[in-house]
């Protein structure tokens, strides 16, 4: 009995650590080939811990042509305005949808749900066309514009999943002392779906952190590219530096995973509440 | 008299979300389907219609087929594998062991990586020669396995879809994790008493516990797998020959690469289709599950 139960734990720590290291793997590789100096990388037998440990490759990343400075203020730029221009348009309609009663709510819902699935590339083309015709091709509204297409939906999704589940007696107890709904929303639910707003923040700005496909097809001046598009178009233009590129990655990833770990367990709330309710 | 005004004010709450998502949503599937009707060109904004001619041209042309199939092996071949690596990854999270609140945030960090760094992070590690994998490989004595893993167009699809997956199976495992948490321990100890073993209990008190979240994560695991451009198109794309070109590459280079717009949105309006019947039939399991049902 003893015996079986410790090849049981053997199967399962040996799992585990299967587990373990597939999450892990492209990360060491991503990190020993940012701290290796140019001829290391090209050295065989690779090592996965640098012989000697450079930091070379993130001042190159930081003071190099890469202009890595200027293409993460435009990240940030972008990033930012996309979040508060979906937290404002889709709160008072998430709220809206959780406390009055409205004809065509369940519609709304549904479309919701269903523009979240919506190919990027149908809507690419129109939006294109649009943003060409308006001249707005090389701005970076033309991206916080086309970022709206997912942020928006994914927002009030998140948003009405929290609402609900605030308690409505405090602000009808409100109403009663003669606040208005305006009032009720900005003093009182505001403050207690705190969670709920910082954890569609953060989802917000991780997607438009790293969107890709609309700042490939609008940007088309190099100093204004994002990060994701800087990044991908050095490939070509310097194929072989991989070790400045992992450092590029390693510094694009970090906001993204302290914004996503520091929130973790706000977002597991809101994306349980919001895609399934288990 | 003030309670319709009343009602009429509750809906300008919603309309920033409803204006949005007309203009930046509705037009576009809309002109889209237009567009598919038309031969359009960019520069001289001229528009000729040609009806169905279009979508003649496309559907009985051998690349479309082509690109159907890479699109059914690049949606399906992500999706199955998720399900079968993230099911027994679940169960495992699902058990009382030493360090898990140190493994969870490792354990997802998959998920957390944005889409172009595991791309670019894999690409490098697909490099011939000095990149990990072949490495890898030959130290394993698995030497006889490396392959040119994103320049053979026998091999490049699935090269791509290994990054995918790598980053995808996280998100179905933590769903299921969840559901799982759920599924009420009486129910187990009550196997167990008649003698069921773990794999029984996976297979008769664990699978059909979480169903319905394994049916919709899936549902979401096509949906976004088929629309999913970002790898494919940072790592290969579409290449070599044509052999990773899913339906939305066939969109993005037709448009941007061949500047034929209306082609273009032939492929469009038949992704958005097929789209469509798996957002249907999303909407229904949600639904099922109370989600919408409160409303």
């Amino acid at each position: 009995m003893g015996r079986r139960l410790t090849a049981k734990q053997f199967i399962f720590y040996g799992a585990l650590s299967l587990f373990v290291v597939l999450a892990l793997l492209p990360y060491l590789w991503i990190v020993s080939t940012a701290l290796k100096d140019f001829s290391e990388i090209f050295t065989i037998p690779i090592r996965l811990i640098p012989r000697h440990i450079t930091f070379d490759n993130f001042k190159a990343v930081i003071y190099g042509q890469m202009h890595f400075s200027q293409k993460f203020m435009n990240s940030l730029i972008v990033t930012i305005a996309t979040t508060l221009l979906s937290l404002v348009l889709s709160l008072p309609c998430a709220y809206a949808l959780t406390r009055f009663k409205m004809k065509g709510k369940r519609f709304l819902l549904q479309t919701i749900l269903i523009s979240q699935m919506i190919p990027i590339v149908v809507l690419l083309i129109p939006l294109y066309i649009v943003i060409v015709k308006l001249g707005l091709i090389n701005t970076f509204s033309s991206l916080v514009i086309a970022n709206l297409t997912f942020s928006v939906p994914f927002a009030v999704w998140i948003l009405y999943g929290f609402f609900t589940r605030l308690p409505i007696s405090v602000e009808e107890s409100a109403m009663i002392d003669g606040c208005s709904r305006f009032q009720i929303l900005v003093r009182i639910v505001l403050p207690s779906a705190m969670p709920g707003i910082a954890a569609s923040a953060a989802y917000t700005f991780i997607s438009a952190w790293q969107e890709y496909i609309f700042a490939l097809t609008f940007i088309d001046s190099q100093r204004k590219f994002t990060l994701p598009v800087a990044l991908t178009s050095y490939i070509g233009q310097y194929g072989t530096q991989w070790g400045n590129m992992m450092a590029a990655s390693l510094l694009v990833t970090l906001p993204v995973l302290v914004l996503f770990f520091g929130v973790q367990t706000l977002m597991v709330k809101g994306l349980t509440a919001g895609a399934v309710k288990g | 008299m003030k309670r319709s005004s009343e009602k009429l004010w509750n809906y300008v709450w919603t309309a920033p979300v409803f204006l949005t998502m007309v203009v930046l949503l509705a037009y576009p599937i809309l002109r889209t389907i237009q567009l598919s009707f038309y031969e359009y060109n960019l520069t001289s904004e001229s528009q000729v219609f040609i009806g169905l001619e279009g979508y003649y041209k496309i559907l009985s042309s051998n690349d479309f087929y082509g690109f159907l199939r890479i699109s059914f092996i690049w949606t399906f071949g992500i999706v199955v594998t998720c399900l079968v690596i993230a099911l027994p990854f679940a169960a495992i999270l699902n058990n009382e062991f030493r360090c898990k609140s140190i493994m969870r945030p490792i354990l997802m960090l998959p998920w957390a990586t944005p889409v172009v760094i595991t791309a670019l992070t894999w690409k490098w590690m697909y490099s011939p020669n000095f990149g990990m994998i072949d490495y890898l490989l030959r130290a394993l004595g698995l030497g006889s396995l490396v392959q040119n893993w994103l320049g053979d167009p026998d091999v490049a699809l699935f090269s791509v879809m290994i990054p995918t997956i790598w980053r995808g199976y996280t998100f179905g495992a933590f769903m299921y994790l969840a559901a799982m948490q759920t599924i009420p321990v009486n129910l187990y100890e009550a196997a167990e008493v008649d003698g069921a073993g773990s794999i029984n209990k996976f297979f008769h008190i664990t699978i059909p516990g979480i169903l319905p979240t394994i049916i919709v994560v899936n549902l979401l695991g096509v949906m976004w797998s088929l629309n999913a451009i970002q790898n494919l198109w940072i790592m290969t794309q579409g290449g070599p020959i044509n052999s990773s070109t899913t339906l939305p590459i066939a969109v993005y280079k037709t448009a941007f690469l061949y500047h034929r717009f209306g082609d273009a949105s032939v492929y469009g309006v038949v992704i958005g289709v097929m789209m469509l019947i798996f957002a249907l039939l999303y909407i229904q399991f949600v639904a099922k599950k109370g989600e919408l049902a409160e409303v």
